[in-house]
């Protein structure tokens, strides 16, 4: 066999099988994570309550309202303030020092990582705001969140606003549209689904997010009846309940849970991803 | 847009019922208010945490309307939270030092128990008894091989406690007099993390609160007592310490109710289900 | 042309438009151009609110952590001891074994998740059969948004063990750390990379084979360097994710505050070492971990500007 057909079989086959092994490892990973886990659901399981310290066993029920309640907040904050402020920078500004100030600021902001983000809403919120936030509470840790989605969607809303094409926005206005009008009926529909990814993948991230909710939100179990309780999200749940007491079924259940919403997440993601890439070639 | 719409009603009254819920907060509620409203917030020790969830769990069944919080995060970080407001009520496993009362004068403890600082091995190590001397070697690295005190030839897996652990300074301050903890050993945040760590690890030592130890590890004599009940309340085993529950000031209102009750046969009792001597009962 | 020119109120009336004439214009026109002020002063204020978080938490950590910083000097980088107290004075202030660590780490995911996550991306888009890329490549591309804590959890219950089975030691260990970050990386390096690959313009493949190249040849020299700006970045997004982990970290590595001598000894992270710290310190020390972001924000800000600049050299 000459050397050129043999160097080939032998690349051909390094790719073949280190391809595979990545494969092989990541969907290990996954399977390891949905066999332990999916026995463990039961609705049992998803209305009880945590059995408390050292004990094992037990159900999630309060760390998924957590959840739910932590996304939400930082959801209410960070959405209009990221897509109001990406629509001001794009349709009322010009490019200008200022917005590469901002957009750059956005850029280091993304960059920090998410333990420094929580730390700093530990010092601001929990203790310097104490008045207003609880100290610990659900309030401190969506705030956190919402700190730490916004240059993303930020971000990504500006990229989406500025594809619209400028030749549907002078035809808005020549129409007679305001403004406003122009805006709310031609620009933002047009990028709605780019920005909407934004704010899914900044929700999927507040969702899957520890570190920067370790200090803030509390993880007292408890069921968050305002805005100044503190509570225990499902991710801070596994941390405490896998070095606690290495409960592996409490915490294989809400593994489980987490893969199962951030998988979700992602393949809605995906869906509007590829309307929207469908959409912009039609016009 | 008209797609959107049903989705955007779902995420309004979510949003509402969410906001709702906080509105109904009063943004003064302190566990020092007088009343039988409220909550009362605790953070500290890990070592004290399981007994503050249990009389957490006890005093809110019989004082409905209070919500008793507890979280984590190590002595250090208890007196800390009670000394800046964070926390209405910190709980230590060490006493408070002379830089922490002269940065927080008005800090008052109050001993609820008695805790004995136990060494715990891997059930399957042979070594079950160390002389104090060879614990203190131990742990500043001087001896690093089992077959030094008697085991099998394998190294000596030290764990720590972070160093804001009051646990860790019980031993700093107790066994090492004052002296340094190797450096080579790994470092887990909370007691349950160094069981499980050294349940997992057959060469590891690790230090917990006595009434922590459970079957998956092993605790060692020293000096040939055990860390038992009755060798903690007649303190022929030394290495013991209180437990601190710290209040900023004298104790007022909810706070002064859950310690009241702590402190009174109801929340002893309890205490001493767990494992720990009861302050009423040390001698 | 500005398009705010289009817009005064003047113009809103001029005979371009093409409306019917009556004096409700003159009305409704005002009201709208009230109602276009508010909806501006709306938007402003979003966009305001959105710069000042961004910059107050930037000043925030700048302002607690540079004091510290311009105080300890350049041993806070080169010391080895670290033992931190709420005095200044009292503390010795040591980070070098948890920069070494955070490299250490970094690096070591890399280099075993970029060859493997390449190899993977090749294989998906030029080998492997098209219904697999199908079912695959969505997969592979929600599981980059698994929580960190996930990953942490199969550490801590598999190749902890695993490690501490077969080479002795802790188990938590760099090499711990290596593998999970590793594997965390690989679907961002994967999805990335094959959009890279597949985004290279047919005839390039095509013509390459024509000139009588093989496939691998072809993938080789023409598709992989055709690609390679997409590669890159997805290597330094994966780096910055290795280098920001922190609850994966916290549970595999040890969190040891020494230079590790092998490949099984424990680690310290600087995030790791932040997380572990943060809810006890005060004072002085409450403000090294401010300098210790500061320290890890720069590493970041090097590491990804550099692979940035070798990416344009490139181009």
């Amino acid at each position: 066999m000459d050397r050129r057909k043999r160097n080939e079989m032998i690349a051909y086959g390094l790719l073949w099988a280190s391809g595979v092994s990545a494969l092989v490892i990541l969907i290990w990973v996954l399977a390891y994570i949905f066999v332990g886990g999916i026995p463990v659901i039961s609705w049992q399981f998803l209305t009880t309550w945590p059995a408390g310290w050292g004990h094992t066993g037990g159900g999630i029920y309060p760390t998924i309202i957590a959840t739910i309640q932590v996304t939400i907040i930082s959801l209410l904050i960070a959405a209009p303030l990221s897509i109001g402020g990406a629509i001001y920078l794009t349709e009322y500004t010009k490019e200008s020092l200022l917005r590469k100030v901002i957009r750059q600021g956005a850029e280091i902001l993304a960059g920090i990582p998410s333990i420094i983000l929580g730390l700093f809403g530990f010092l601001f919120f929990v203790i310097a705001l104490k008045e207003y936030t609880g100290g610990w509470s659900i309030l401190s840790g969506g705030l956190t969140l919402a700190f730490m989605i916004l240059p993303i969607s930020l971000r990504v809303s500006e990229e989406a606003l500025k594809t619209v094409p400028l030749e549907l926005r002078e035809g808005g206005l020549g129409l007679g549209a305001s403004k406003w009008q122009m805006i709310r009926t031609l620009v933002v529909p047009t990028a709605l689904p780019g920005i909407i990814t934004g704010i899914i993948l900044g929700m999927g991230r507040a969702i899957g997010e520890t570190a920067a909710i370790l200090l803030t939100v509390g993880g007292a179990i408890n069921i968050a009846t305002s805005l100044q309780d503190p509570a225990r999200p499902m991710t801070l749940n596994l941390y405490d309940v896998l070095t606690e007491y290495r409960d592996t079924t409490a915490a294989y259940g809400t593994a489980v849970i987490l893969v199962i919403a951030i998988l979700v997440i992602t393949f809605v993601t995906d869906m509007l991803m590829n309307r929207y890439t469908r959409n912009l070639k039609g016009l | 847009m008209k797609k959107y719409a049903p989705l955007a009603l779902v995420a309004i009254i979510v949003a509402i019922v969410v906001m709702s819920a906080g509105c109904t907060a009063n943004t003064n509620q302190t566990g020092n208010q007088t009343g039988t409203a409220g909550k009362v917030q605790l953070a500290g020790s890990t070592s004290v945490q399981p007994h503050a969830e249990n009389l957490a769990k006890a005093f809110m069944a019989n004082n409905t309307g209070v919500q008793v919080l507890v979280q984590g995060g190590g002595s250090s970080s208890g007196i800390t939270a009670v000394g800046e407001g964070t926390a209405d009520i910190g709980m230590s496993s060490r006493n408070i030092t002379a830089s922490e009362m002269a940065k927080y004068p008005d800090l008052k403890p109050v001993s609820i128990c008695v805790d004995g600082i136990a060494f715990i091995v891997h059930p399957s190590n042979s070594v079950s008894s160390l002389t104090t001397s060879q614990a203190r070697d131990i742990f500043t690295g001087n001896i690093t091989n089992w077959a030094q005190v008697g085991g099998k030839n394998a190294p000596i897996n030290v764990v720590n406690r972070e160093a804001g652990s009051g646990t860790r300074d019980g031993v700093v301050s107790l066994l090492l007099n004052g002296g340094n903890l190797t450096t080579g050993g790994v470092t887990q945040s909370s007691t349950g993390a160094v069981r499980s760590f050294v349940a997992g690890d057959p060469n590891s030592i690790g230090y917990i609160s006595s009434a922590e130890v459970t079957s998956i590890v092993k605790a060692v004599s020293i000096d040939g007592v055990a860390p038992t009940f009755d060798n903690v309340a007649n303190r022929s085993y030394k290495i013991q310490r209180d437990f601190l529950l710290i209040t900023k000031g004298s104790p007022t209102g909810l706070a002064k109710s859950f310690l009241d009750y702590v402190l009174g046969s109801g929340g002893q009792a309890l205490l001493k289900a767990d494992g720990e001597v009861p302050i009423s009962e040390a001698k | 042309m500005r398009e705010s020119d289009v817009l005064s109120p003047e113009e809103q009336l001029s005979p371009k438009k093409p409306v019917s004439l009556n004096l409700s214009i003159l009305t409704g026109a005002r009201v709208r151009n009230i109602k276009e002020r508010f909806i501006e002063l709306f938007l402003l204020i979003c966009a305001i609110s959105s710069v000042l978080i961004i910059f107050l938490i930037i000043y925030f950590i700048f302002s607690q952590g540079l004091p510290f910083l311009a105080e300890v000097g350049p041993s806070f980088l080169t010391g080895s001891i670290w033992r931190p107290t709420d005095g200044f004075a009292a503390g010795t202030w040591g980070i070098f074994p948890i920069i070494i660590g955070s490299l250490l780490v970094t690096l070591g995911a890399i280099g075993i998740g970029t060859p493997l996550g390449v190899a993977c991306a090749v294989f998906l888009a030029e080998l492997a059969p098209p219904y697999m890329r199908r079912i695959l490549t969505p997969s592979i591309n929600a599981l980059a948004g698994v929580p960190s804590v996930v990953y942490g959890f199969f550490g801590l219950i598999v190749i902890v063990p695993w490690i501490r089975d077969q080479f002795g030691g802790f188990g938590a260990s760099v090499l711990a750390c290596w593998i999970i970050l590793a594997i965390m990386i690989l679907p961002t390096v994967i999805s990335i990379s094959q959009d890279s690959i597949r985004a290279v313009p047919r005839e390039y493949k095509e013509g390459s084979l024509a000139l009588g190249a093989t496939h691998w040849q072809t993938i080789r020299s023409v598709l992989l360097p055709a690609a390679s700006s997409g590669i890159v970045a997805s290597v330094i997004l994966g780096m910055g994710r290795a280098i920001g982990e922190t609850m994966a970290v916290l549970m595999v590595a040890g969190n040891t505050v020494r230079i590790p001598v092998s490949v099984t000894s424990p680690v310290s992270t600087l995030t790791a070492q932040i997380a572990l710290e943060m809810a006890y310190a005060s004072g002085a020390h409450r403000e090294a971990l401010f300098a210790m972001g500061i320290v890890l924000f720069v590493i970041i800000m090097i590491l990804t500007g550099a692979a940035n600049l070798a990416l344009r050299r490139r181009i």
